[in-house]
């Protein structure tokens, strides 16, 4: 009791140093966080846009070079034979991007990103995908374009 | 008690406080930046073994005909970066009917694996020379021009020459190395085999000794996309012949004057196969004309092949025996090798019957599958 009685608690001073410490830590802090989830979320979007058109890039890639034969009669939709029997294809299907597998009816959606303007065409023996992603977030758009080329020499290309 | 007023170390929880927020806003962008480095971790490990994989089919393609296996490890970590061919293997298949050689490599980095596999269609090596004569290759009074592969076995008297007036040193072929042949049966069979599957296939038993030209396309028509087979001697004289068919003769070959095979317009790509398996007599195939021989396709003589004067082959000649070009004096290229015949040959279904097993005499031509796991 005695040592209590001879602290007479923090002065109002010390309290309001204390506060203010604590505030401009504080709004430091959240200052910090803002502005690098910010980036984050910005650098998320572009990345996702990226990942969007690797993953396509390899899907797509990975069964032109085995093509045997590569259709693109229908506007936005690519139809590819390989190994000599199984065929698939890719395009949209309820906005997404997916590879869907005519054998087996095996569906997979490849992005989640929305795909617009999807074009492939057959340009000196080469296959062109033009295609637009909308990023969920902004709304933005990105156009790309990817080029793949079919391994095997006597590949049959059909185009409208 | 505690001396509640003194205020000596606060510094220390005011250092823990902050650390402790700063921790927290560390591990939060840590967590955040995984998550996106761990996609892009799995995608370089993936890219790395599926290049790994296809340097090593590229490497098991450059390889093949110099080795009966394959050799592994051969590709030091250091060269590929975190990635190896963990397996390289090939195999002899049969694939639509043709040979073929089946490659199968690993690539791996970082625990993530890929495998390629792919089949490319397989022809004896003599196939890459114009001109490939197992005895001796004589050129009286006469020196051929030719920009393709000239192999002698036996020995070359007179002189080989190029486009550009240079001397060709001919390729002497291993000791080990023959010339394979065919047995008549093989195509008997064959020509069995094309009937049943509706092509225009035409089968000659014992002709007349003085069996020609005339007398087989006025029982069949014309011969350039058919399959014939004449087991007897034959004579060719005066004939324009196009297309891509085969001609099989189990006797001896004589040919005439003024014959155009394939060189009309519009039959650039077309190779007539002409196949002379001898009569079991020295002289297989002969030229006993004077002038004016133009062929666009591929000649195989089983025994000695005697040609003369004006002789103009495109594609490719084979003479088991000897082989004797007399006065055939060219003032421009007259032996013009062109591989088109070798997809013809396949086309038909026609390959050396040893060619799955003998290694020595291969090589890969076109990528027909390519598959990726």
């Amino acid at each position: 009791m005695k040592l209590i009685k001879k602290n007479d608690g923090f002065t109002l001073i010390e309290v309001l140093v204390v506060i203010i410490i604590f505030a401009v830590i504080i709004i430091a802090a959240y200052n910090a966080y803002f502005s690098s989830s910010e980036t984050i979320l910005f650098n998320r979007e572009k990345l996702e846009i990226q990942r969007t058109q690797d993953i396509l890039n390899r899907w797509i890639g990975r069964y032109v070079r085995q093509a045997n034969e590569i259709d693109t009669t229908v506007t936005g939709e690519l139809k590819l034979l390989y190994n000599t029997t199984n065929k698939i294809v890719f395009g949209l299907n309820n906005d997404s991007f997916a590879y869907y597998s005519i054998n087996d009816g095996n569906n997979r959606i490849i992005s989640n990103l929305k795909l617009e303007n999807i074009n492939f065409k057959i340009e000196n023996n080469f296959l062109k995908l033009i295609a637009t992603i909308k990023s969920n977030d902004s709304n933005k758009t990105y156009s790309f374009e990817n080029i793949f080329n079919p391994r095997l020499p006597n590949v049959n290309l059909v185009s409208p | 008690m505690f001396d509640l007023k003194r205020e000596d170390g606060y510094a220390l929880v005011l250092t823990i406080v902050i650390v402790a927020v700063l921790m927290i806003f560390v591990g939060i962008m840590s967590r955040l930046i995984d998550n996106e480095l761990g996609f892009y971790t799995q995608n370089k490990s993936s890219s790395r073994a599926f290049y790994a994989a296809e340097a090593g089919i590229a490497y098991g393609t450059e390889i093949y005909k110099y080795e009966t296996s394959p050799i592994n490890n051969v590709f030091a970590e250091d060269y590929l970066e975190d990635a190896q061919v963990s397996n390289l293997s090939w195999s002899s298949i049969t694939y639509d009917s043709m040979p073929a050689i089946k490659f199968e490599s690993v690539g791996s980095s970082n625990g993530v694996t890929r495998t390629i596999s792919s089949i490319y269609s397989t022809y004896n090596s003599l196939f890459d020379n114009a001109i490939t004569v197992d005895g001796d290759f004589t050129l009286d009074n006469s020196h051929i021009i030719s920009d393709g592969n000239i192999s002698v076995g036996g020995t070359l008297i007179g002189e080989i020459n190029n486009e550009d007036g240079e001397i060709i040193e001919p390729i002497e072929p291993s000791e080990d190395y023959s010339i394979p042949t065919w047995e008549y049966i093989y195509f008997e069979n064959l020509a069995n085999d094309l009937a049943d599957d509706g092509e225009d296939v035409h089968v000659v038993n014992e002709p007349s000794v003085d069996y020609d030209y005339d007398d087989l396309t006025s029982e069949i028509g014309d011969i350039g996309d058919k399959f014939v087979c004449i087991d007897g001697n034959f004579t060719i004289d005066k004939a324009t012949i196009n297309g891509s068919g085969v001609l099989v003769v189990n006797g001896k070959l004589t040919l005439g004057t003024n014959i155009s095979i394939n060189q009309d317009p519009g039959y650039e790509n077309d190779f007539y196969s002409i196949i002379v398996l001898g009569d079991g007599t020295v002289e297989t195939l002969s030229i006993e004309g004077k002038n004016n021989i133009e062929i666009r396709g591929f000649i195989y003589s089983n025994y000695t092949t005697t040609l003369k004067n004006q002789f103009d082959l495109t594609g490719a000649l084979v003479s088991r025996g000897n082989l004797t070009f007399k006065n055939s004096n060219a003032s421009e290229k007259n032996i013009d090798y062109d591989s088109g015949f070798i997809d013809v040959l396949y086309g038909w279904g026609i390959s050396f019957p040893d060619d799955v097993n003998n290694l020595s005499n291969k090589s890969l031509n076109n990528l027909l599958n390519w598959s990726e796991n």
